[in-house]
């Protein structure tokens, strides 16, 4: 086969590869006009994996609802069969009835809103208790095993505070507050120039594992992600290059 | 005939909310999408000549769900931190904050071109078919699909990666 016989490629002819609607004499055609076309093919390449991650997305709050909600107990989509009939059957009524009857499946949007909570919690009680120059803590770094044996108690998790001296920041005691209604720790750090950061550690009902996601506010940039029972957000207001260097240095130890 | 319409919408209800998912920002949006489009069917079901059902199920819930955008329809529940976040892409689409994004990705999207990407992606149907379904030419199934792609890439590159979970 020569592609002097073939029609050059077109851009159509790449999203159909994607998409898997390239005839099937043109496949090898457009796989070697790839292999010479890097930039295109990335591109490619990019597609295929974006419609495998939206179809995933789809497929997955579809069915993902089913174990968020299971937990608060309400009526979840997918739904079974006799329970659709069911829903259409009401509403037919409701449409018969001039009315419109509502199925009402609530249920939780996606586990993500609650985590992204995380983030504002970190920087209010950033801006709550970083800048309380007598009391920004509740105990001091000087009983520091009394204070994580109590932050360990009330959180029902072993509490650590990671030591970030390299970093500049020396500990100085920890507080308890709450995040998504339940005990969580403030743990706070100070550097020489008296810039102030803190470490929340609070719980995590879904368990999952995320990756690290960076949130600005103002002039307070937070650092936020979840290893299973536990969520951590560091916040501070020192650029967030440096913030991330600490974050890589307190995640080690966490 | 009624029987046999009633029947083929019971059939088709999961394929129904899975196509309204990925239009909607939210379940209960979608829900409300299902439910104008089973209204719309019932109310044009003299229209359906029995053709394709599903195709036809799929073109009145793109025009319910077309329409309610241009008149002015405002989507209750919004994604909230899209402009301040960042996450590593190859993180698996079960990362929470993974999901979030690329919904604020697909939420970004303008009507047209949504629609036409989920036609494609998720519920697989050929470029031509779509073109049918939307009575659009091949040529502008195309160009919303491309740009989709485009505005999708933008959107999602706007965000850093922070691969610190590679680490030991």
């Amino acid at each position: 086969m020569t592609t002097k016989n073939l029609p050059p490629v077109s851009s159509d002819d790449l999203h159909a590869y994607a998409d898997g609607q390239l005839p099937s004499e043109l496949r090898e055609h457009v796989e070697a006009f790839l292999a010479n076309n890097p930039e295109l093919s990335a591109d490619v390449t990019e597609w295929i994996s974006q419609n495998e991650l939206i179809r995933a997305l789809v497929a997955d709050t579809a069915t993902s609802t089913a174990r968020v909600s299971s937990a608060s107990k309400r009526p979840t989509w997918p739904t079974p069969a006799w329970a659709m009939a069911a829903g259409f059957a009401l509403f037919m009524l409701g449409a018969a009835s001039g009315g419109v009857a509502s199925l009402s499946y609530l249920s939780s949007e996606t586990t993500g809103n609650q985590v992204a909570t995380l983030s504002v919690s970190s920087q209010t009680n950033f801006l709550v208790y970083a800048s309380d120059i007598r009391h920004p803590i509740e105990v001091d770094a000087g009983q520091k095993e009394h204070m994580l044996s109590w932050l360990s108690k009330r959180l029902g998790e072993k509490i650590v505070a990671p030591d970030i001296t390299n970093e500049g920041f020396t500990l100085i005691g920890g507080r308890l507050v709450t995040y998504a209604e339940k005990p969580a720790a403030l743990i706070m750090y100070e550097n020489p120039k008296g810039e102030r950061l803190t470490l929340m550690i609070g719980h995590n009902e879904n368990n999952q594992v995320t990756g690290f996601r960076f949130s600005d506010q103002g002039n307070i940039q937070t650092l936020y992600w979840i290893d299973g029972p536990l969520g951590y957000a560091i916040s501070a207001a020192i650029g967030r290059d440096r913030l991330q260097d600490v974050a890589h240095s307190l995640n080690r130890q966490l | 005939m009624t029987e046999n319409f009633d029947n083929q919408i019971v059939d088709l209800l999961p394929r129904l909310r899975r196509y309204a998912r990925s239009l909607s920002r939210s379940m209960p949006e979608a829900e409300d999408l299902v439910q104008d489009t089973l209204e719309a069917a019932i109310r044009g079901k003299s229209n359906w000549r029995g053709m394709n059902f599903k195709s036809w199920m799929m073109t009145i819930m793109t025009n319910v769900y077309r329409n309610r955008h241009r008149s002015g329809f405002k989507p209750s529940m919004m994604v909230g931190i899209e402009d301040a976040s960042e996450v590593s892409i190859e993180i698996p689409v079960s990362d929470p904050f993974e999901r979030d994004r690329l919904w604020a990705a697909i939420n970004a999207l303008p009507v047209d071109y949504r629609a036409v990407l989920m036609l494609v992606v998720v519920e697989g149907y050929k470029y031509a078919d779509v073109a049918d379904m939307l009575a659009v030419p091949l040529g502008t199934v195309m160009s919303r699909l491309s740009r989709a792609r485009k505005l999708l890439t933008e959107h999602l590159r706007l965000n850093n990666v922070i691969p610190m979970r590679s680490h030991p």
